[in-house]
Parts: C-alpha cells; structure tokens; sequence
C-alpha cells in the first residue's frame, strides 16, 4: 500500500473498526438525565442558532475519531520501507545491469583496473542478490544477446570476464537502451543497475528517471585523474611529402599545471629501410586546461609508411593512454613529363625542370621523378608543357582526358599566342577551351604587370615556407590575356599593370581546373626572364611542387579508433579480394565493395589495435592503423549526483563491497512510523483543543450579584 | 422547637421586617395618614406651597404675615400624608417550582406584606398563572394577615403562564396609584411584559418588580448531556450543553437587557434576586438600597 510494506500486515484487516465511531454514532443513542427545567425557549433558540456550526462539529470530530482510529491501526500494523527487500529470492525481479566497458575503464585505481572492480560487482550483484530475477546485460559495445533479459543463474553460467570494448556511442543511450527493455517487463520490481566511472562524455545529462524503475549507480570514478596520456600525434601538414620539411605535433593531457615528459619514436615499415632519427621532444607544461601541444620540425624520408609513436616517459594508471601512434603514409614520387612540343622553348623548358628537380636527380627522397625528355609512356602523374603554339585538337582531347583521369596538368602558354587564336578552327577552339581558363583576348594593355595572389587560403599557396608578401615581387612584361569564362575556375594569381590607367584590369596569372579527378595548371606566360622574374620569384618554385603534388588529403583510413572499420581504396591495390592481417590473430579476407563513395575495400570492425597489413597474394598494399579511442583517454568525471540525483527509489555506492552493504541497508525494514504518529497526535491534540474550546466558554451571565453579606442564613426563621 | 404558626412566616420573620420600613418613592393614595407622600393637597402639618387666595376660601388658611408684606391676599396650601395600598402579586405557573422559587416568593410576599402590615399600609395579595387564582384586597388588620398566609399556604401551583395577561387586569382593577410588587420568574415575552408595566403606570399605579432568578439559568452549568423538560409544558429535549452554552447565554443576557429597559422605560423598579441567597437577607439588601 502506497509503495510500503508493513511488519504486521494482518493487523490492516482491523481497519474496518475505524468505522466504529459512525456505527456508534448512528446506532447507539445515549440517554441522559432528565433535568426539570423553567423554561426551553432559550434552549431552543440556541439550538436553531447553532445547528450549522453544531453538525460541522459533530462530523468533524466523527471524522476525526475515525481517522484516529484507522491511523492507530495503520501504526500497529508497522508501515515499513525496504527498498531491496525482495531482491534475495523474488523471482519477481527484473533487473537490467548497465557496464561501462570502455577504455577509460581501464584505468589502474589500485591493485586492479576498474573493468575489474566492474566485473566483480556484476558477479556479486547476479549471484548474491538478483539469483532468481531475470537479468539482461548491456556492455559498452551493444551485444543483442546479452542484452536479453535471462534468469540469472543462466547469465551467470555463461558468464565472460568484462573486457574493455570501444565505445560508439555515450553510456547514456545503452542506458535509455535498457530503460526501454525494462519498461517491456512485466515483473513487479524493475531495477536499472548502472556501473560506471562516470566519465563526463559518457553521460551528458542525468539519468532519466522513469516511474517504477529502480536505479542504482555504482561510480567507480577514482577521486584523482590519471596523471597524464598522449591524446594525439601527427604529422603537420597532415599530409607530408617525403623530403618537404613539416612537423610533428603532439598533444598531451593531463592535471593542469603538471610537467610531462615525452618520448617520441619513428619507424618504417618497410623491412630494412632507412628512417630519420626522431627528434627529441621539449617537456610538456599543461595549461590550466591541463592541456599542452607539443612541435618539432621534422621531414619525412626514406619509407613510404612510416608510424609515429609517442609515449610518457613514466607509466600511466591508464596504461593504454600513455603511448599512441600515428601511421603516415607519404605518397609515391610524382612520375613528371616536360612535353615537346613542335617549336620548344629550350630554355623554358630548362627552367620547369630545374624547378621541378632543383638536384636533377640527386636526391632521392624528392617527390617529383622527372624523367628524360621523351615520349609520353602513359603512367605519369603530371605532365608540364611550355605551349609555344597551340595544340592541335587531338593533343587537347589526349591533354584534357589525361586530367580527368586524375592526372596534374601544368601549362605555360607563350604571350603572343592570342593573335593567333582566331585563326584556329572552331573545333579546335573548342577542345583548347576545355583546358585553358578562357578564350585569349587581344589587348591594348601592355606591360609590365605585377603579379599578386588572389586567393591567399589557396592550398598552393600551403606550406611555401616563406612569406607570401614577397610575391608583390612578381613581375610580369608580357602575359596572355584570358577572358576568364567558367565561373568555377578558381584564380590562384593575378597580374595587374604597374602602370594602371582607366582602362587597366587585372588579367589571371595562374588559374586552376578541375577536371574528373585531375587538375589543370595554366600559367599566362612562361618562366623565361623576357616574360619577367616569374623564374626567380620565390614562390614559384613550392608553388610548381605543390601543383605537381597534387592535392593530396590525409588518408584518414590509416589511421581509424577501435570499432571503427578500416578502409583502403582500391586504386592502390586491385579489385581481387584481400588479405587483412591484424596484429594479433588469423588474417580474414576482405572483398571490394563498390558504392557511391567508390571502389573500397572495407573491413569488419577493428576490435585490436594496432598495425594491419592488407596485402595481395604476399604483395603488401598498404597499411593501417587502429588505434586506442583518444577520447577515452581524456578523463573528466561526473559527480554521481549529477549523473542520479538523489531520491527514494535512488541507491548510489563508490565501490562493489558499498554497494552491497547499502543493499543490505535498504533491505532491512526501515520503519515508517514518524508521519503517521504525528498525524495522530495532531489529530489527539485537535480533539482535545474542540473539547476544551467548547468548555471554556463556559461563563456567567452579566447580572447584577447579590451583596456577599447574608445577615440571616436561610431558613434561619 | 415549637412549630411555627406559619409556614411562610415565622416569629424570626416578624421580628426582622419590625426593624424595617418601606416608603413608596412615588405619590400613592391612601384612606388614612400615613408615611407616604399624597397627591392630595390639604391643611395638615407639612407646608407645600401658596397658592391666591379665590373666593369662597377660608381665611384662616390666609398667610396674613405675606399680606402684611406684599399686601397680597395668599392662601397657605400643606401636603397630605397618606398611607399605601399595596397589591402583592405572586406568580403561581409552574416555571415558578424550579429551584423552589415558589417557596421563596411565598416567603417574600408574606414578609412584605407583615412589614405593610407594621407601618399601616394595605397589604393585598393576588396569586396568577393562566387565571387569577387568588386575590386578596388590600388590608391591614391582623385578621387580614392571618386570612393572607392562610392563603399563601394553600396556594396550588398552577400549570401555564398568562403574566402579561393578568397585569393588565390588575391594573384595571386596582383602585388608583396602588403600588403593585410583582415576584415572578418574568419567562414572558419582554414586549408583552413592557405593554403590562405601561398599563400599569398608565393607571398611576407604583411597581415594583421583584425578579427571581437561579444561577442554573443564567450559567447553564450543565456538563453532560441532559434531558431538560420544560415545567409548564412538560417538553423534553435532549441536549449537550457544551455545544450551545455559549448561544445560550447570550439569549439570557439578551433577555435580561430587554426585561431591564422594559422596567426602567416605564419607571418600574427592578430587583433581581437570586434564590440561593436567604430571602430575609435578600430583603433586608434590597429595602436598605432603597433609602
């Protein structure tokens, strides 16, 4: 009744006689002395007068005396609240066990991982207080198996050490998860028992309280953070080039305001293979945020995959969080060709070469192979031309189908060459359209220009290595004049007269199109010095190897979290299937799916981290690598009573032996006694006072008194 | 100890009301001198006023010294000394037997009417409920005063109440200024009883009302649920004191307010008096206040 329980239930069947008093009332009437009296009409005046106010009384105190009575039996019976009381040995008992299995469970708060601590509780709750309620588990990782509510003694047989999982999703929606199966059930006691270290991004926001669910939290959150983890590592640009200087960067948590140390380590690969040594890295100091970045200059070399692992030079109470890698994969050199053209430009093509191989092929970690001057194989990544008059129509097509394949296409057309566009055919004004920026124009503004960016957050214009103001240094005596028609090529540098007059504009310098996967570099006039200082410009040399790179995005699908499926295009490896090897266990093979986001090879899940080798038949294509949730690492806690405030249906513990002895607690009858009696004696004390009120208005009538002094007594006569 | 001769009068009674007197505070009209001032002027021993002399009146009334003075011719005029005729009016209903207030009315107007009796006045004596039951006319012979106890002993207590009623009788019988002493419990209608005082008064006559009260009515002090039956009509109800006490007290209170301003409207003396206090005693307070 009302949620409790009483010692003594049989004592309610007494209620019955609260009645007794209306009985009493309706039923017996009392008889009173007969009092001879001068007259009623007094009396009778009174009671009309008082007939309300009498009946409202009398009702009254009925009520009262009948609450009285029921309220005394209510006390007798012993009202009893025990929240747990039933757990032992009620098979009507669902209870839906909530574990956080994520990395951050594994944290070492003395002797033992919390997953540890975690697994203990469930064992104890399931064999000492749940061993004939049915119970469904529910892990980090969704398991719809478990997550079946079973008896308890079937759970317990099947039963598997927790082991951390990663997680996709917060604790929170495993929790609304359970909430929604045991809202299904129809057992009389429903528990929702969550254990957690509470992490904050596990749970953004208190638990949901549902009516007639029962919740208890076991926070196993340590009263002091780990003391520091490498949150990340990578190699900035995000994409390196071997033999570009970049940098490596390294971010670290922890409490704010500590000194960490770290260790930062690079490796190959590739078996034998040369690396650079790994540059020493400065102490972190943690920010009040607890929070540091650490940067070293550093260029990549010598092995196409290289892994970057940085570790804290002291262990970590979250072992895991104290080292994490980082799997660069640095490109292929870029196979380059300088076309020939029918009337070349010795010495513009000497200048594009030297600037696409300043060593001329002596160093052999540069990005760029330029081969000899030859024919066109069909296996170049860019192809460069210095256009001293315009192609044909068929070398256009061949030009413009090698970019949309993918191909970087870079051209300087000669200045002078727009007197002669009109008198190409128009099918071959039409096929050169496709790759230039615009028609050429012919114009009366003549030089020399000064060459400026336009789009200075270009991706070219990335990574130059020097200031890019000093491109107010280009210029340009003779360019070609386009009259820029496609409203998505995109500008990259601008030349203007240096002498302007009202009829000056801004012609473009160095335009970019994209085309089926390529792109098209197009230059209005050619790095000699008669057409300028373009070939000493200092942009222009990091500029051409940037265009001649391509755009190159970091392969994020080298390097995924735990759960997440691993992924390879298979540009880079074939269409057979392929042969995943996971760092531990048996390799399994993997199929190419083709979707709207390409031809892929994609993995199951990773559940190991790391290093997987996809290979083809025993050729290695590529690699990747899994690494622990960086997330899980950053340890910011919730107070239990954020996460559960308290209340009646409410039961928190910080650890599995607290949880059991507040289980104990509440299993013992807590009487209710205190509401109840107070009732009472305010309801004793509200009879008294109707009693009393209506005594003390006794009082004589204001008459004239007799003098006190009798001289004859009577009857003395 | 030898029996009285009496049962409402005895030698204690007579020996005490010999030490008193009662003087009427207004004119009355009686058949010899006595102690009580008379509306009729005369030639007697107290001097009231003057008055001119007319025609026809004899000169020995002449007050020769204020002619002497002012030449004027004025004749001496003296007020009369009379004795009362008093009717003693008992209120015989049957509210009358609660507490014994018939007994102690009985006691009162048997001593009233000896202490009359003492100082030459007439004492009458007129015992009502519904009817008339007993009237006696004014006297003050001792044989008068036997045939009046004789009377009061053998007085039956009748059943209702026609007070009002009977006062307006009296009034109309009793020969002119009579000074008229009511002894009742006054359970009337406050209205009723102020028309009979002005009917009395409008007949010249005195009253004076001797209220006979118990503390039982005007303190209830019941504290248990009673039965009260009414005296005159034998009406039961049951009650629980405690629940009405209260409104109960503020109807007397009310009542006795009018009863009050009924008396002093019609220039009425008022005397309540409590029948737990010795009547002799209440007496003697009563006639001592009076002087």
């Amino acid at each position: 009744m009302f949620g409790l329980q009483f010692l003594f239930s049989t004592a309610l069947w007494a209620l019955p006689l609260a009645g007794l008093p209306l009985l009493v009332h309706l039923i017996v009437r009392r008889r009173a002395p007969v009092v001879p009296f001068s007259t009623l009409r007094f009396v009778h005046s009174s009671l009309r007068r008082t007939a309300g106010r009498r009946r409202v009384q009398r009702w009254g105190l009925l009520g009262c005396r009948m609450a009285l009575l029921a309220l005394l039996i209510w006390a007798v019976a012993q009202p009893t609240r025990r929240l747990a009381a039933n757990w032992v040995g009620n098979p009507s008992v669902a209870a839906a066990i909530v574990v956080d299995t994520s990395h951050s469970m594994g944290l070492r708060d003395g002797q033992t991982p919390l997953i540890a601590e975690a697994d203990q509780a469930v064992n104890q709750l399931i064999s000492q207080n749940l061993q004939n309620g049915q119970v469904a588990i529910f892990t980090s990782e969704p398991n719809p198996a478990d997550e079946e509510f079973q008896p308890a003694a079937t759970v317990l047989t099947n039963w598997r050490p927790l082991g951390l999982q990663p997680a996709l999703s917060p604790l929170a929606d495993r929790v609304a998860a359970a909430v929604e199966s045991l809202q299904k059930r129809s057992e009389s006691q429903k528990w929702l028992i969550v254990i957690s270290d509470l992490q904050r991004r596990e749970f953004p926001g208190p638990l949901p309280r549902i009516l007639g669910i029962r919740t208890v939290l076991l926070d196993l959150h340590p009263h002091k953070a780990s003391s520091a983890a490498i949150l990340d590592v990578r190699a900035d640009p995000a994409q390196p080039r071997m033999g570009i200087p970049g940098q490596v960067a390294v971010e670290v948590g922890g409490r704010p305001g500590e000194s960490v140390a770290v260790n930062l380590s690079v490796d190959s690969l590739g078996a034998g293979e040369a690396h650079p040594a790994a540059p020493a890295l400065p102490l972190a100091h943690l920010d009040s945020a607890g929070r540091a970045t650490l940067r070293v200059p550093f260029t990549f070399s010598g092995s196409q995959w290289m892994v970057l692992a940085a570790s804290l030079q002291t262990p970590d109470r979250l072992p895991w969080a104290a080292g994490r890698t980082e799997l660069v994969h640095l490109p292929p050199p870029a196979i380059a060709q300088i076309l020939q053209m029918p009337r070349p430009n010795d010495e513009a093509d000497g200048i594009v070469r030297l600037a696409l191989d300043p060593s001329q092929g002596g160093r052999t970690d540069w990005p760029i192979n330029l081969r000899a001057p030859g024919p066109v194989r069909g296996d170049e990544d860019l192809l460069v031309a210095n256009v001293t008059q315009w192609p044909d129509e068929s070398t256009a097509q061949q030009w413009s189908e090698f970019a949309r394949r993918g191909g970087i296409l870079i051209l300087f057309v000669q200045p002078g060459l727009e007197e002669t566009w009109n008198d190409l055919p128009e099918s071959g004004k039409d096929a050169l359209e496709g790759i230039l920026p615009g028609i050429p124009v012919v114009s009366d503004e003549r030089g020399p220009f000064r060459g400026s960016i336009a789009r200075a957050d270009d991706p070219l214009l990335g990574n130059v290595g020097i200031d890019q103001s000093a491109s107010g240094e280009l210029r340009i005596d003779r360019l070609t004049p386009f009259e820029i028609s496609d409203p998505d090529l995109r500008t990259i540098l601008t030349a203007g007269s240096e002498n302007p007059t009202s009829g000056s504009r801004l012609w473009p310098l160095l335009t970019r199109r994209t085309i089926g996967s390529g792109q098209i570099y197009v230059w209005s006039t050619l790095a000699t010095p008669l057409y300028g200082n373009l070939a000493t410009f200092e942009l222009f040399l990091p500029m051409l190897v940037n265009a001649a790179l391509g755009p190159v995005a970091r392969a994020e699908q080298v390097n995924v979290e735990l759960g997440h499926r691993l992924v390879l295009t298979a540009e880079s490896a074939g269409e057979g299937p392929l042969d995943l090897y996971p760092p531990e266990g048996p390799a399994y093979q993997v199929t190419m799916t083709d979707d709207a986001r390409g031809r892929r090879y994609v993995s199951e899940p990773a559940d190991v981290p790391g290093i997987y080798t996809w290979k083809n038949g025993d050729r290695i294509v590529g690699y990747s690598n899994v690494q622990y949730p960086a997330e899980e690492a950053d340890l910011e806690y919730r107070e239990a009573s954020e996460v559960a405030p308290a209340g009646p249906d409410v039961l928190v513990a910080r650890s599995a032996p607290q949880l059991q002895s507040r289980i104990e607690e509440a299993a013992r009858p807590q009487p209710r006694w205190s509401g109840p009696i107070a009732v009472v004696l305010g309801l004793l004390c509200l009879e008294m006072l109707m009693g009393s009120v209506s005594k003390s208005k006794r009082g004589a009538v204001n008459l004239p008194v007799p003098s006190p002094h009798v001289l004859v007594g009577r009857g003395s006569g | 100890m030898a029996e009285h001769r009496y049962a409402y009068f005895s030698p204690g009674d007579a020996a005490r009301m010999g030490r008193l007197h009662f003087k009427a505070k207004q004119v009355v009209e009686g058949i010899i001198t006595g102690l009580h001032r008379s509306p009729h002027r005369g030639f007697s021993v107290e001097f009231s006023e003057h008055r001119k002399y007319t025609a026809g009146d004899e000169l020995r009334h002449l007050d020769w010294k204020v002619f002497g003075r002012s030449d004027r011719y004025y004749i001496k005029m003296y007020e009369q000394e009379t004795n009362l005729r008093a009717m003693i009016v008992l209120d015989n209903s049957a509210s009358m037997k609660f507490a014994g207030k018939i007994d102690y009315a009985r006691h009162l107007a048997a001593c009233l009417a000896y202490l009359l009796a003492s100082q030459q006045d007439l004492a009458g004596l007129a015992a009502v409920d519904e009817s008339l039951r007993v009237e006696i006319t004014a006297a003050s012979t001792p044989a008068h005063l036997d045939r009046l106890f004789t009377e009061l002993e053998n007085l039956q207590v009748g059943k209702g109440s026609d007070l009002a009623g009977q006062l307006h009788g009296l009034a109309e019988r009793l020969p002119r200024r009579s000074l008229v002493f009511l002894i009742s419990d006054l359970w009337i209608e406050p209205a009723d009883f102020a028309k009979a005082l002005q009917h009395l008064r409008h007949r010249q006559h005195q009253a004076i009302v001797l209220h006979l009260l118990d503390k039982a009515e005007t303190e209830f002090p019941f504290d248990r649920r009673v039965t009260l039956m009414d005296l005159e009509t034998d009406e039961k109800i049951q009650v629980e004191p405690a629940e009405l006490r209260q409104e109960y007290l503020k109807q007397v209170q009310s009542y006795l307010t009018d009863v009050r301003r009924a008396c002093s409207d019609s220039n009425v003396e008022y005397e309540p008096l409590f029948v737990d206090q010795p009547y002799d005693a209440a007496m003697v307070r009563w006639l001592s206040a009076r002087k």
